[in-house]
Order: C-alpha cells, then structure tokens, then sequence
C-alpha cells in the first residue's frame, strides 16, 4: 500500500518528464536539475514522497542570501534518491491555445530529378495544448515543370520520363497536426541566447497537378532561326497529398518566430487523361474526326496558341503508354510566424 | 530581507541569462580533433556516390578551426544514366543508304549522328581539401526531459582537388552488338565501367552467354583527370563526451564540367565490328584519355567540340561521423 501511495505522488513527476520539453540547464551540473514549480513556490509536505519523514527531516537546506543555485532548487527533495525531478527552467515562450498564422515566402524543392518546384505557403496552427497543434497549409508553386535534367534527357538522348513521373503539383493544401518534441536554447556567438523548438508534422491533403507537354523555348540573341514560346501544359487532375515533415522553429519573441521545415508531400500519379482527355479523344482529337467526350476539355490546348497539334500529339504519345508512380516533393519551406 | 533576497536572486539570474556560454559544458579550443566520415550523394541523377573519409582538425577557439580533410568516394552510374547508356548505344547513327540502294550497302537509321554528351558524369574518387569551420552557434535540449545533450552548429568552406572518373554514353569509340541485359540467358553482361578485358570475355563466352544481342556501344570514351574542388556545407556536433562527438552535416563538393558536343558518333566509331567504313583508328586506344588528350583528336579532325560552358557539377553528400578530441 505504502509503495502504491509512492507510485501515485511520483505519477505526476513522470508524466512531466515525458512532456518536459525545456532544457539548458541553469546549474552547471546537468545531473542536477530543478524543477520550476518547485522552484516558484516550495512543495507542500503532502506532494513530496518523502512526506511520511518528519518536516524537520525533509527540511531542504537554506537557501544563502543571493545565492542562485540553492535558491532556486529551494523545497526540492533532493534529499532522497529516490525521487526524480525534471525539467529545468522558465520556458519563456508558451503556446497552448493560441494560434500561429505563418508565411513562407519561399518553398523550394531540393530532390527536383524531373520536376522543379518553388512557390510559396501559408500555414494556420491552433495549438491545442502546449506540444500539439493543428494546422492546415496552403501552398501555390508559381514554378511547377520539368527540370532541366528531363529537358537534356529528351535534348541529347531522346529519353523521357514518363508522364507519371514528371508530373508537377502547382496549387495544394494539407492539414494535419504538428508536434513538439523538443524545446531548447542556443548561444549564437557567446552572448545571444535563442529559445528554438524542434516540429514534426504530417497531414492529408489535395492537389492540382499538371504535365509540361512543350517545353519552353528560349532563342539565343541573334538567332534568327528560332522563335520565343512559353511552356505548353496538360491540366491532369486534382491528386490526393499526404505529407510529412519536420524543421525548428526560432524564437524572436513572443509572438514572432522565424521557420525552418523540410516537407516530403507525397501522393500517387496515375495520368489517364490530359486536359480531362483520355487516349480515345485524343485520338479523335488528332485525326480531326468524331466527337470527343463530354469530360474532354478540348479548348485547353489551344493554349498558348499556335501549338495545339503539337500538344494534342504529345498527349496521344504519352497516353499510348499507361504510367503510374509515387512521387515525393521533398520541399524546404522558410518562413516567419505571428503567434497570437 | 525577502524582498532584498529576492531582488539579488532575479538581478542574479539576468546576469546568468546573459552569460549564455555559462554552461558550455564540452569546450573545443586549443584542441586537435581527428574524425572517420561516411556519406552519400543526397540527389543522385546519372551519378550516385558513397564517400569514406577522414579529417584532422585544429580550434583555434570555440568557434573556429581549421580542418584538413579526405578520403575516397565510391562512384557509380544511376538506373537513369543505365537507360541512357543502352538507349543511346542502341541508336544507329550511321545513315540509311540512298536510293536506289547500292550494292553493298548497309544503311543505319542516323539517329543521333550528331550528338552532345551529357553533363554532370564525372564521377569523383580521391579527393583532399582544407576548410575553415566556424561554429558560431552552441546549444542543449534535454531529450525527454532527462537527457540533456550538448551540440554545435557549424558552417564550413574551403577548397582542395579530387581525382575524377568519366564515361561517355554518347562518345563511344567502338559499336557492335553487346549482350541484352534485359535477357535472362545472358549470365554475363558488362557495363561501361567494365574493362576492355572483361568485355572481350563476355563477348567470346558463348556459354553462359546464350541470350539475345542488341546495338550498342562496346567501348565508350572513359577518361580520367585532377580537378579543383571548392565546398561548402553545414551541420552539427553532437557532444557525446568531453572526447567525443557525433557529427551531421551536409557539404556542397563544386567542379567545372567537362564534355563534348558535336560528336560525329559515326567517324568516331560507327560500324567499326560491321566493318563499314568510318571507324578512325588514329584515336588513342587506351583508356582512361586525359580530357587534353580528347581535345587535341576533336581539334585535330573536327569530328567533335570541347562544350564551350560546361558550367559546374554539385555534389551534394550528407556526412555522418564520429570526431575525436585530443
């Protein structure tokens, strides 16, 4: 019974030290640290395990006028190994119930092999309890096409990838919930102190994707041979996201924090229909015969102008040959918070 | 009293605040550091890499040091550039027969007659080079609230030189029929970084060798060549001891490219086993030709060009190690 009665006052002590998420000890020994309400106002006998002892056993030492270490660890029970405390400071920064409203002026892929994203986003938190947060992330990608790499593959080998493969997302929106594991401080050059914590989140979401059927063309100066045209693209349908990802959030007060994330957005590609064709209207399309689906959008190649065979015969080729694959967007995402 | 305790406690605690390297618990200055590094390239398009490497250091101070660094990367083709090999070795280039069709004549299909070679290829082995680290930053974060870990972030540059590997899939020097990897009777199939050796071998094993042939290049042009290498990258140490530390990091290893477009595939060797006209013999045979030595045959016979601005390969390599300190 006795040891039950322990088990129940050291409860909350574990239960902090699993969600404890301060550090940088103020004492110069780490083996030592104090926990914070303790140190704002001493435990109460009946709190402590050592409560059965008589007051004057479990009396902590006195705490000498202006000293810092034993002033603080004033009321902990050091005094018995057997207790365990946690934590170790102020955490100056809080968040359980507030919102954090977040733009990321730049998102930029860093795995682009046949795609090439950059763009920007936008991400609504409410933090729910102090390491748990809900969001939900918009993102646009005013740069969404293939990469150089698949423009030198079909330039100098006549390779290309497949239409799966190249696809590229350009307007999306994710919401899942956002965890903090790890909250800590660091000097940057001896004197300035920075409050930072480490995120990881994940969520589901939707995307609108699209394949480059003409790449853009970009005459040298002078060359009289060649002719400026933008990049033609075949619109191939809203894909369903998952997303995961991770990075630290940097304090610059209490309501401003700088972002730094690395996201994989994750879905499935299948390209069954350009431009809400599929390979028997585009054939149709192509030989200029019949009447193509109620679904099949075919005003959309006429854009930009001038290239509507070309695209439409891109799109037979490329439909000819099924092709599906899981794509991941590995994108950083940098940005600054208002936490309100 | 109270309020006069309380007021030296708080003044106290300020102080202590701003000295944020108070409790710097694992100090680094004056002191020589050796590290053993294992990494990969981190964006692998027609070359993917793995380094082993090793490292000495200095620190000056806490916060700079100066590291000479080096070692070994394994380099080798991605599936990509495997696609590329085979889809360019199988196109003809030698040109269809007029018509009427001469006697004797054995047309190709021209597919790619004039061609460029690709960038980013060199594949990077040796390499040595000195950097500046500076590690401006020195925190801790307890992990789970019990274990409080001391770590650093640095930024580091400098420069050095690195032994480079290339094949060509385009430049090749001999087409003939190779085997079909695709084909399950081949046992024995070889790539472009297997020697001449190997492949004259393969191609005489009729044994394990039954499958089907198919157009392709037997000899691709490999050279071999010295360049400087500039890098920067960044990460962090992780203090396991007052002796030892754990370190992340990413690092940018920069080159200049080097390649060659409008190579005659034909002249250069287009039908050279089908015995048809073409091939030039006057190309060095051996492999592993300096770049220069390429050069001078393109300069000398027109039959290709050194690519004018060839731009800069990146390697990007994530770096895993464990660091010493003395």
């Amino acid at each position: 019974m006795a040891v039950l009665t322990r088990l129940k006052r050291l409860l909350p002590f574990v239960c902090s030290s699993l969600f404890a998420t301060t550090s940088f000890a103020q004492t110069e020994s780490p083996e030592v640290p104090v926990r914070e309400e303790t140190a704002k106002e001493p435990a109460k006998p009946s709190d402590t395990p050592t409560a059965e002892k008589k007051p004057e056993e479990t009396k902590p030492e006195e705490a000498k006028p202006g000293d810092v270490e034993t002033a603080l660890v004033r009321g902990v029970p050091l005094g018995n190994e057997n207790v365990s405390v946690h934590a170790v400071e102020r955490k100056p920064y809080t968040n359980q119930g507030r919102f954090e409203a977040t733009l990321y002026p730049f998102t930029g892929q860093v795995n682009g092999k046949f795609t090439q994203h950059f763009g920007l986003a936008a991400m609504l938190a409410w933090h729910v309890q102090e390491n748990i947060a809900l969001q939900i992330t918009p993102y646009y990608n005013y740069l969404a096409q293939e990469s150089s790499f698949d423009d030198e593959l079909i330039n100098k080998g006549r390779l290309q990838a497949q239409a799966a493969t190249a696809l590229c997302t350009y307007l999306g929106a994710t919401g899942g919930i956002e965890v903090t594991p790890i909250y800590g401080k660091f000097a940057f050059y001896k004197e300035t102190l920075v409050h930072f914590s480490v995120v990881l989140n994940a969520g589901v979401g939707a995307g609108l994707t699209r394949l480059e059927l003409i790449a853009p063309v970009s005459c040298n100066q002078g060359d009289l041979m060649c002719t400026n045209s933008p990049a033609a693209y075949g619109d191939t349908g809203l894909k369903f996201l998952g997303s995961v990802g991770g990075g630290f959030r940097v304090y610059l007060g209490q309501q401003v924090a700088l972002r730094l994330e690395v996201r994989d957005i994750v879905y499935t590609a299948e390209v069954s229909t350009i431009n809400g064709c599929d390979l028997t209207d585009v054939t149709i399309l192509q030989k200029g015969m019949g009447t193509p689906s109620a679904g099949c959008n075919s005003n959309a190649f006429n854009s930009p102008p001038g290239l509507r065979p070309n695209q439409i015969a891109v799109s037979e080729s490329l439909l000819s040959q099924s092709s599906s694959d899981v794509l991941n967007n590995v994108l950083i995402f940098a940005g600054v918070s208002w936490i309100f | 009293m109270v309020i006069s305790i309380a007021s030296s406690v708080t003044a106290r605690a300020a102080e202590v605040e701003n000295e944020a390297v108070r409790n710097r618990e694992f100090t680094v200055e004056k002191r020589v550091e050796v590290g053993a590094n294992f990494g990969l390239t981190i964006l692998n398009m027609l070359t993917s890499h793995i380094d082993a490497s090793a490292d000495v250091a200095y620190n000056f101070t806490e916060a700079w040091a100066l590291v000479l660094g080096g070692g070994y990367a394994f380099g080798s083709h991605t599936s990509v550039a495997n696609d590329v090999f085979r889809e360019v070795g199988s196109k003809d280039p030698v040109p269809p027969c007029p018509t009427p069709t001469p006697p004797g004549c054995v047309g190709g299909s021209g597919a790619l007659s004039n061609a460029a070679d690709f960038a980013n290829l060199w594949m990077m082995q040796e390499h040595a080079e000195l950097n500046l680290r500076w590690s401006p930053i020195y925190g801790k974060l307890n992990l789970a609230g019990e274990l409080p870990v001391h770590f650093q972030v640095f930024i580091t540059a400098g420069g050095g030189a690195a032994d480079f590997q290339f094949y060509s899939p385009v430049f090749c020097l001999q087409r003939g029929m190779v085997f079909d990897p695709d084909d399950p009777n081949n046992n024995d199939t070889f790539t472009e970084t297997s020697s001449q050796a190997q492949i004259q071998k393969s191609l005489s094993d009729t044994t394990n060798n039954t499958g089907a042939k198919i157009q392709g290049c037997v000899f691709p042009l490999s050279e071999n060549t010295w360049k400087p290498v500039i890098n920067f990258g960044g990460g962090l140490r992780v203090f396991i001891t007052k002796n030892i530390a754990i370190k992340l990091e990413f690092r940018d290893y920069i080159f200049p490219d080097q390649y060659f477009i409008n190579i005659n595939r034909t002249a250069i060797g287009g039908g050279a086993l089908q015995g048809q006209p073409g091939f030039d013999p006057s190309f060095p045979a051996t492999p592993n030709l300096s770049p220069s030595q390429v050069n001078a045959y393109c300069t000398r016979t027109g039959n290709c060009q050194n690519a004018p601005n060839a731009g800069f390969t990146n390697l990007v390599f994530f770096n895993g190690g464990l660091q010493w300190l003395f």
